[in-house]
């Protein structure tokens, strides 16, 4: 019985021991961790995506942005070469005393490595008018009813790809599809595609700057631009610049290490298909698109509420710089840009207006 | 007293058999075992076992100064601010991994003394080599995976 | 005798209040080895530990514990002098390694070092739910060294004791 007992103990004991065993034991024979070798291939260190300081990265957003009221004056639906006098009789005139929408932004990242970063995204605002004392009885008060009654909306999908070169030279494009005007739940037909290619440099760990060219609706119309990316942070890390230039641009002060305050621009816009409007058209279907684009000067104080939440707070001025029309011809897109003349649908203009955004963002650290 | 026999003989083989497949459970876990470079290189983690779960801390640094003030580099942003002092040579900044098979280690985490943050890990070896570590918050998705290379000591 | 008196008694008045009761607890002494020959810089000394709480906790449940002091000496007192800096983790099966104390830089000449004792210490209570478990001293150290090294740690606890 003893021995039967000493020999299952023997058998534990090796069992036991083999857990125990574990490399801590194993000879120290490593001395200077700072003179070793690759033990096999090539090592190379990739320029990372972001710099340090920055304002968060927004995995998704969720917010409302709400303007005051402006005076709306619309003409009627015709074709005018920019810069015609409308005469007065002939506008239709509102005043929107509420505009504004709750506002949808992801971006996931689909691969995040050291050598590749791709990320999809969409996006979802809804834009809601009430516009009151509609003067004027002809397609000019049409379209401020239109917008009265169903507002606009913009959804898209987006794609970004980041691909550092080597420690210090990066490529970035960003491309997306939107669909933009006042549809309920069926699709519109048509899609504005948008992209932008840069190439770029991130000297050390506090900049970052990259060149390109875009095409964008920023502004309201189709347009090719160039496009410059510019962040730097301060050594005491207390301020810095974030720009995509001319689409948005900040000055950032942290205050610690969970809140700051940021103040600048940020141009939105696109351009948005009425429906309804077909019959008032020429004969060939065109579809009649309001080119809306505004500038927003604005100061925004971002916070940490918990974890990777934050909170955003917006508040500024909308200036508006087109909410002309055009009518184009099956949905088919043209090219004006800064200098073509080909005239318009409608010269519509609106006031200016404070504005403020609240947003919650669930965030990258 | 024979059949007791053939009844310790059959159990101690099974027990045998059952800590053989251990070691060699453990034996490709400990793959991880090892000198590491992250591709940004400024640092090397020196990765071991304890207590059957792998734990890396950090032994060079390339930078080991704090260029504000000439000392050796601190944990100075620890979100515990007791713990702000501790210093980055020698820091556990992986914990708690386990072998799960097929060359993955789980459940581990991963420190970043830069900013103080902890994030869930995995590690995948691509080889002997080379490993792609992959930190996250919440799923895998909101995460970033980084290659790191072995090194060994120029003899 | 006195302290186990007082002890009964505190843990007597727990059992009929129901309450949770702040319990001290002065751990035996702990010896931790680091496998040399060691080298300038990062080494790492380990002990399994056992605690024996079951004088201590009764019949009562361990709600909370909290380290509160932590002295170590070394077997060979002149081995302090050639270490730069002290972290103590604690480590174990199913649980997350956590940082309890540490010293940096340990004083001159000093025979035993009071470590400071971190202000975050969530779970710890569930170490002692364990088996055992895995005391870890990183050191930093100023040389070379042949041999083992052997370090004696003392453990102080505070445990917030339930009783049913």
């Amino acid at each position: 019985m003893k021995r039967l007992f000493c020999l299952l103990l023997f058998l534990q004991g090796g069992w036991a021991w083999s857990q125990v065993t574990d490399s801590t034991s194993e000879e120290e024979d490593e001395v200077d961790y700072g003179a070793v070798e690759l033990v096999e291939g090539k090592s190379k260190t990739y320029a990372n995506s972001r710099i340090v300081g920055t304002s968060p990265q927004r995995f998704v957003s969720v917010g409302w942005d709400l303007q005051g009221p402006y005076d709306m004056t619309f003409s009627p639906i015709a074709s005018y070469p920019e810069g015609t006098d409308i005469p007065d009789i002939d506008q239709s005139t509102g005043r929107a005393t509420y505009t504004g929408g709750f506002r949808l932004n992801a971006n996931i990242p689909v691969i995040s490595r050291n050598n590749l970063v791709w990320q999809l995204g969409a996006t979802y605002w809804d834009t809601r008018y009430n516009i009151n004392n509609i003067a004027g009885a002809n397609s000019g008060s049409d379209v401020l009813r239109a917008l009265n009654d169903r507002g606009m909306r913009t959804g898209g999908l987006n794609t970004t790809v980041y691909k550092p070169l080597n420690e210090f030279q990066f490529l970035l494009f960003q491309g997306s599809v939107d669909m933009s005007g006042d549809f309920g739940w069926g699709l519109q037909p048509y899609v504005r595609g948008s992209a932008a290619v840069l190439w770029g440099k991130r000297p050390n760990e506090r900049k970052q700057w990259a060149v390109g060219l875009s095409r964008t609706y920023r502004v309201g119309a189709m347009n090719y631009i160039p496009i410059v990316l510019y962040n730097w942070t301060a050594p005491n890390r207390k301020w810095g610049i974030e720009a995509l230039l001319p689409a948005r641009g900040a000055v950032r002060y942290n205050i610690d290490r969970n809140s700051m305050l940021l103040a600048g621009f940020e141009l939105e816009g696109q351009s948005y298909r009425l429906n309804g409007f077909l019959s008032q058209l020429r004969a060939d279907q065109g579809s009649l698109e309001i080119r809306r684009g505004e500038i927003r000067p604005r100061l925004e104080y971002m916070r940490q509420l918990t974890g990777y939440f934050w909170l955003g707070v917006q508040a500024g001025y909308r200036i508006n710089y087109s909410f002309d029309a055009d009518v184009l011809p099956q949905g088919q897109e043209f090219f004006r840009g800064f200098f073509g003349t080909q005239p318009f649908a409608m010269l519509n203009s609106i006031g200016n207006a404070p504005y403020a955004q609240i947003t919650i963002n669930f965030v990258s650290p | 007293m024979k059949k007791l026999l053939a009844l310790v003989l059959v159990v101690g083989a099974m027990l045998f058999t059952g800590s053989q497949s251990f070691k060699a459970q453990d034996a490709e876990g400990d793959v991880l075992v090892g000198v590491w470079e992250p591709s940004h290189g400024k640092a090397r983690v020196k990765v071991e076992k304890i207590a059957d779960k792998y734990y890396g801390k950090i032994v060079w640094l390339r930078e080991p100064n704090d260029p504000e003030n000439g000392q050796p580099k601190v944990d100075k942003n620890n979100p515990d601010e007791s713990m702000r002092k501790v210093p980055l040579k020698g820091y556990r900044i992986l914990k708690d991994f386990t072998y799960a098979g097929k060359k993955e280690w789980v459940d581990g985490t991963i420190y970043d003394p830069e900013n103080g943050n902890t994030y869930s890990c995995v590690i995948k070896a691509k080889d002997d080599n080379t490993l792609d570590i992959r930190g996250y918050i919440g799923v895998k998705t909101f995460g970033r995976t980084d290659v790191w290379k072995r090194v060994a000591v120029k003899k | 005798m006195k302290n186990t008196l007082a002890l009964l008694a505190l843990l007597l008045v727990a059992v009929a209040c129901g309450k949770t009761e702040k319990v001290d607890y002065k751990a035996d002494e702990i010896t931790l080895t680091a496998e040399g020959p060691l080298y300038d810089g990062s080494n790492t000394a380990t002990a399994s530990w056992k605690a024996n709480l079951s004088d201590i906790l009764g019949e009562g449940k361990m709600e909370g514990a909290r380290l509160t002091a932590v002295t170590i000496t070394a077997a060979e007192p002149a081995d302090l002098a050639l270490i730069s800096d002290i972290t103590l983790q604690f480590a174990g099966k199913n649980v997350a390694m956590q940082k309890v104390a540490f010293l940096n830089p340990l004083p001159d000449g000093a025979n035993s070092v009071t470590l400071q004792v971190a202000d975050d210490q969530k779970g710890l209570a569930d170490f002692f739910a364990l088996d055992e478990i895995t005391v870890v001293a990183d050191l930093n150290l100023k040389g070379e060294y042949e041999g083992n090294m052997t370090l004696k740690a003392k453990l102080e606890f505070s445990f917030d004791v339930s009783s049913k």
